[in-house]
C-alpha cells in the first residue's frame, strides 16, 4: 500500500488542473487513468476557445502541456492502468490496480469524464475502422466521391456532416426523431445541401460487410418495417455517455443520467473527502474551461481542509 | 541523408488545416521540397521505405503506427510511447501516413480494407503478424503485444 495526500481518477483537464493546484500546494498527488493523459482534449483537432491562446492550439498539444505542467510540480502518474477496485467511504479510501498495486489517500477526485456513445449493434465493433468511423476529420479522406451514411442528428453529427459533404458524393442521414436536434444554423447548412438526404424516424439495427460496401439494416420506427441499404461507409455521431462504470460500484451518488451529484460550491460528493470534477459531474456545460474550473474548486477545497 | 523536421517547425511555411485536408496541403511534390516532415510524437520517426525495411530486417519485434496528428491517431501514439519503456525488446515507430514512401504501409495487403487512421502494423521476424485500423484501447494494444510478441 502506498499513501498519497490526494488520488485523482482521470487525467483530463479537470484532473490535471486539480493535480497542478494540489501539487503546487505540496500535496503528494497520484493521477490514475486507463488511457494516456489529456482526456477528450487530446482527441480534439483544434481548441480555439481556451483563453490565453490567440491562435487555435491542437488539442493534443494543450493536453501535453497540462500533463507536463502537472509533472513539473511533482504529480505522479499511473497511466494506461486499469483499476480493479475502488473503495470510498468517509473513513477509508483506496484503489487497487489490475497490476496488484494499492494506493490510499484521505481525498479522492473523480474526473473520469465522458466518452462517445457507441450503438453497440451487431457488426459495429468488427467494422470499426473498416467501414465504420467516428471521426470525419480523421477518416473522411477514405470516402472521397463515395456514398455514406451518417447516423445521428445532433450538433456533432451535423458539424461532421458539413465536413464530409466537402468530400463525399452523397450522405444519407439516419436519425431517430422527426427533425434534427442540431442548432438550426448548422442543421440548415446540411439540409440545404443537395448531396444530403434524410431518413427521419429511422434507426440502424445491424451492420454487415458486403464486398467493399457496408450493408445497414434500418428500422422505420413508425411502421417497424426493416430495410437493408448499402453504402461505402458509415459515420456514427450519437452523443456522449458518462464514464461511470467504476463509480457505480461505490456509494457515490449519481443522478438519473449517470453523472455524479455534487455540492456546486465545493465539488464534494455525498461522501466526505470524495470530490468530482469535469464532465463526469452533474452539469449543463461540458467545456474544457468548465472542467478546469471544477478541478480548481475541488483542489482548493481539499487544500483548505486537509 | 534526408533531413527530418517536425510538423510544428513547418507551421511557419505551411498552414495545417485539419487532417482531412492534409493530402491537399502535402502532395508528393510538396513533400519532396519540404525535407519530409515528421509526426509530432516521442516515437522514433520512420522517414523512408528503406529505413523501415532495414528496421524490420534487423529487429525481431517492430511496431509502426502510420497516421497523422488527428484525434484517432494521437491516443495510439501516446499508448505506444508509454509502452516503449515496458518493452525494450520492441522497436516502436511512427510513419507519417501522407509521406510518399509510407506507400510501403498503405499498400500492404493486410490494410487493403482499412478505412480508419492510424494503421498500426506489428512485424515479427520481418513479417506482418498483426495490423489494426483506427483508434485502439490501451488494453487492446497490450493484448496484441502479448499475443504476437510472446
Amino acid at each position: 500500500m502506498t499513501n498519497y495526500d490526494l488520488i485523482i481518477i482521470g487525467a483530463g483537464p479537470a484532473g490535471l488542473t486539480a493535480a497542478i493546484y494540489a501539487s503546487r500546494a505540496k500535496l503528494r498527488v497520484l493521477v490514475i487513468d486507463k488511457s494516456t493523459a489529456g482526456g477528450q482534449v487530446k482527441t480534439t483537432h483544434q481548441v480555439a476557445n481556451f483563453p490565453g491562446f490567440v491562435e487555435p492550439i491542437p488539442g493534443y498539444k494543450l493536453a501535453q502541456n497540462m500533463y507536463k505542467q502537472a509533472q513539473l510540480y511533482g504529480t505522479e502518474f499511473k497511466l494506461i492502468s486499469n483499476i480493479k477496485e475502488l473503495y470510498l467511504t468517509p473513513k477509508e479510501k483506496w484503489v487497487t490496480l489490475t497490476s496488484g498495486e494499492k494506493f490510499e489517500a484521505p481525498f479522492f477526485i473523480l474526473a473520469t469524464g465522458r466518452s462517445p456513445r457507441l450503438l453497440n449493434l451487431p457488426g459495429e465493433k468488427e467494422l470499426a475502422g473498416n467501414g465504420i468511423s467516428y471521426c470525419a476529420t480523421c477518416d473522411g479522406d477514405f470516402y472521397k466521391g463515395k456514398d455514406i451514411f451518417v447516423i445521428g442528428g445532433g450538433n456533432s453529427a451535423m458539424e461532421e456532416s458539413l465536413l464530409l459533404l466537402q468530400l463525399v458524393n452523397s450522405i444519407t442521414v439516419i436519425h431517430q426523431f422527426d427533425e434534427l436536434q442540431a442548432e438550426k444554423i448548422t442543421a440548415e447548412k446540411v439540409t440545404s445541401n443537395p448531396k444530403a438526404t434524410f431518413m427521419y424516424s429511422h434507426e440502424p439495427r445491424k451492420f454487415e460487410a458486403v464486398g467493399d460496401k457496408i450493408a445497414v439494416e434500418i428500422e422505420n420506427l413508425k411502421t417497424h418495417e426493416h430495410v437493408t441499404l448499402e453504402r461505402d461507409g458509415v459515420f456514427i455521431f450519437v452523443g456522449m455517455i458518462p464514464n461511470n462504470e467504476l463509480i457505480k460500484g461505490t456509494d457515490v451518488k449519481l443522478n438519473k443520467y449517470g453523472y455524479i451529484s455534487i455540492n456546486e460550491q465545493t465539488m464534494e460528493t455525498n461522501i466526505p473527502g470524495v470530490y468530482a470534477a469535469g464532465d463526469i459531474r452533474d452539469k449543463f456545460q461540458w467545456q474544457i474551461t468548465t472542467a478546469v474550473s471544477d478541478g480548481t474548486i475541488a483542489a482548493l477545497n481539499i487544500i483548505k481542509h486537509r | 541523408m534526408v533531413k527530418s523536421r517536425s510538423l510544428n517547425a513547418r507551421r511557419d511555411l505551411v498552414k495545417v488545416d485539419g487532417c482531412a485536408n492534409f493530402l491537399h496541403i502535402y502532395p508528393s511534390e510538396v513533400f519532396n521540397k519540404m525535407n519530409y516532415p515528421t509526426l509530432d510524437t516521442n516515437l522514433h520517426h520512420i522517414t523512408s521505405s528503406s529505413e523501415l525495411e532495414e528496421m524490420i530486417a534487423n529487429n525481431e519485434k517492430v511496431v509502426v503506427v502510420c497516421g497523422r496528428m488527428g484525434p484517432m491517431c494521437v491516443p495510439v501514439y501516446g499508448i505506444m510511447e508509454l509502452l516503449e519503456s515496458e518493452h525494450p525488446d520492441i522497436k516502436f515507430n511512427d510513419f507519417l501516413f501522407d509521406h510518399p514512401e509510407a506507400a510501403i504501409i498503405r499498400n500492404l495487403p493486410e490494410v487493403r480494407r482499412f478505412r480508419g487512421l492510424p494503421f498500426t502494423i506489428y512485424y515479427r521476424n520481418g513479417k506482418v503478424v498483426k495490423a489494426t485500423s483506427s483508434i485502439q484501447e490501451p488494453g487492446d494494444v497490450k493484448a496484441i503485444i502479448n499475443e504476437v510478441f510472446a
